[in-house]
């Protein structure tokens, strides 16, 4: 069943388009890599399908529902979950609480339901298995002001995933982890979507960590120049020479 | 006794309303320079009822929806603005609800109301229900603090955007904020009415709005005890000291530059370093 659907979507800023008439699919429990130089758009496409941008063009079909003018909050809470490229911890509370408070956040739905309920403890215990889960349990007291990057990167992804989101958007969790952390994030997001998983959930990973893209991701989706350059599986995409020309430019050898 | 009645009633209103502005601005970040008009519109609400006869303990709830039905159009119409630009919309709120009742008959234009009944059983009266309503207030804050809601606050406060992305409807929770806020000025407001029992447009201004932001802060935003403690003090030393109802609003404002430069979490976040420091005074060596 197709979960996520964008539809000839286009944006400019100014003189420059960034996304221009780009379609994707995405099916219920996949995880489709995201790839393409820099500049490609894509975290522009990211942003249009989280709701920070509205495409001139185009929309954005979610769990069958035309989501292209909602705003980001609401399309939280119709399960969408996203780990940003640029850390935004809440910085006044501890990690545990920065995860709890997604944990919790069909809690708020509503103010008056979010006024009604007291009590954190089962939050918090959640949100410490998941700070485990990302490998930053021993941080979990800790204030994100006092924890270098690696660490935020990671919170990112335990916050998004706290949501329990039936679309999980990753726009580069391995960025900023050395090789052997980069290896067992990688895991970890290939662990999401497996067959122990809880069925139906999707990850859209972009990355610019190509191996372990390759290494984990059935299928890859290119983009380049805010064009759809190519996707298909990720063994016929890693061979083609559209993508060796994408990256160096110029003819493939 | 009747001067400590007097004393107690003028803090414990003061408490109520610095307390109601903690919601909005302490809360939920939401830095408010208009809070006065809303003090202002439960006083005349709650004035106008009692002179018509209704008994003040009642008409301190049309005095709370009044205000936090105004509260509730403002916070409408500024959900967009941020910041320092919230900061002003805010305050032009107050220049509104000065021009505008200067204008009006009705509400005793420049003149103001005078003559504002009692309240039942006097000023001791009086006393009780300020106590009363406060106590209710601060009830009600503790509890938004430990609810979800103070949670979602919490982040609200600290960063608009990530708020959005942990799903939370921000506009939504703000317009809380303020009518939570703005209806608890509205019955500061009502109590104060009947304390003073002649109010004018002046009474509800810019300085006025000032002031109790300044409570605020030097309590420590967000502060719960901190903010109630800075507006006992702040409000009864210009009754103690003539020197301090001289010099005012000099004797504030350096108040609040002390708070920022030197203190910026207030008496809240000054006790809590002082606090540890003790502790680590007491650390075995």
């Amino acid at each position: 069943m197709t979960l996520l659907a964008i539809e000839h979507v286009t944006m400019r800023f100014g003189g420059v388009t960034a996304v221009d008439n780009v379609s994707l699919e995405m099916a219920e429990g996949q995880l489709l890599g995201f790839i393409g130089p820099n500049g490609a758009g894509k975290t522009t496409l990211m942003r249009i399908i989280t709701g920070v941008l509205r495409p001139q063009q185009g929309r954005v079909v979610f769990r069958g529902e035309d989501v292209t003018r909602w705003p980001i909050d609401r399309r939280i809470r119709a399960g969408m979950g996203l780990a940003q490229q640029i850390v935004r911890p809440l910085k006044s509370l501890n990690l545990t609480d920065n995860v709890a408070l997604a944990v919790g956040s069909h809690r708020m739905a509503s103010p008056l339901a979010a006024l009604l309920h007291t009590g954190r403890s089962a939050e918090r215990a959640r949100a410490r298995e998941l700070l485990d889960l990302v490998g930053i349990g021993e941080a979990a007291q800790a204030m994100p002001g006092e924890l270098p990057l690696g660490y935020l990167k990671r919170l990112e992804v335990a916050r998004a995933l706290a949501l329990e989101p039936k679309l999980l958007l990753l726009d580069e969790p391995l960025a900023g982890l050395n090789q052997a952390e980069a290896r067992a994030m990688a895991d970890l997001i290939a662990s999401l979507v497996g067959p122990e998983a809880s069925g139906g959930r999707s990850v859209l990973l972009i990355e610019h960590n190509i191996r372990e893209v390759a290494r984990i991701c059935p299928e890859i989706y290119v983009q380049d120049n805010g064009r759809r350059l190519l996707q298909g599986p990720t063994s016929q995409v890693m061979a083609s020479p559209e993508l060796r020309r994408a990256y160096l430019g110029g003819e493939a050898a | 006794m009747a001067y400590e009645i007097v004393l107690l009633t003028t803090m414990s209103i003061a408490i109520l309303f610095a307390l109601s502005l903690n919601v909005i601005t302490g809360f939920c970040g939401q830095v408010s320079l208009g809070h006065a008009a809303f003090f202002g519109i439960g006083a005349y609400t709650a004035a106008l009822l009692t002179k018509a006869g209704v008994p003040l303990a009642l008409a301190l709830l049309p005095a709370a929806a009044m205000a936090g039905a105004v509260g509730l159009l403002v916070g409408m119409a500024s959900l967009r603005v941020r910041h320092d630009f919230l900061a002003i919309t805010t305050m032009g709120v107050t220049f509104l609800f000065v021009g505008f009742v200067r204008k009006q008959d009705a509400l005793g234009g420049e003149v103001g109301i005078s003559g504002i009944p009692q309240a039942a059983f006097g000023r001791p009266g009086l006393l009780l229900l300020a106590i009363v309503c406060t106590v209710l207030f601060v009830l009600v804050a503790l509890h938004i603090r430990r609810s979800w809601m103070g949670f979602a606050f919490d982040s609200i406060a600290d960063d608009e955007d990530t708020a959005r992305i942990l799903g939370i409807d921000v506009k939504r929770f703000k317009l809380w904020a303020f009518v939570i806020g703005t209806a608890g000025a509205g019955v500061a407001g009502g109590l104060y009415a009947h304390h003073i029992r002649f109010i004018g447009p002046d009474s509800f201004g810019f300085v006025e709005s000032v002031t109790v932001l300044a409570m605020v802060i030097i309590g420590g935003i967000g502060s719960i005890w901190g903010v109630a403690l800075a507006a006992g003090l702040l409000s009864v030393m210009p009754l103690w000291f003539q020197f301090v109802d001289d010099y005012k609003l000099l004797l504030y404002g350096l108040l609040i530059f002390a708070a920022m430069r030197f203190a910026p979490d207030g008496i809240a976040g000054l006790a809590r370093r002082i606090a540890a420091r003790i502790a680590l005074w007491r650390l075995p060596r």
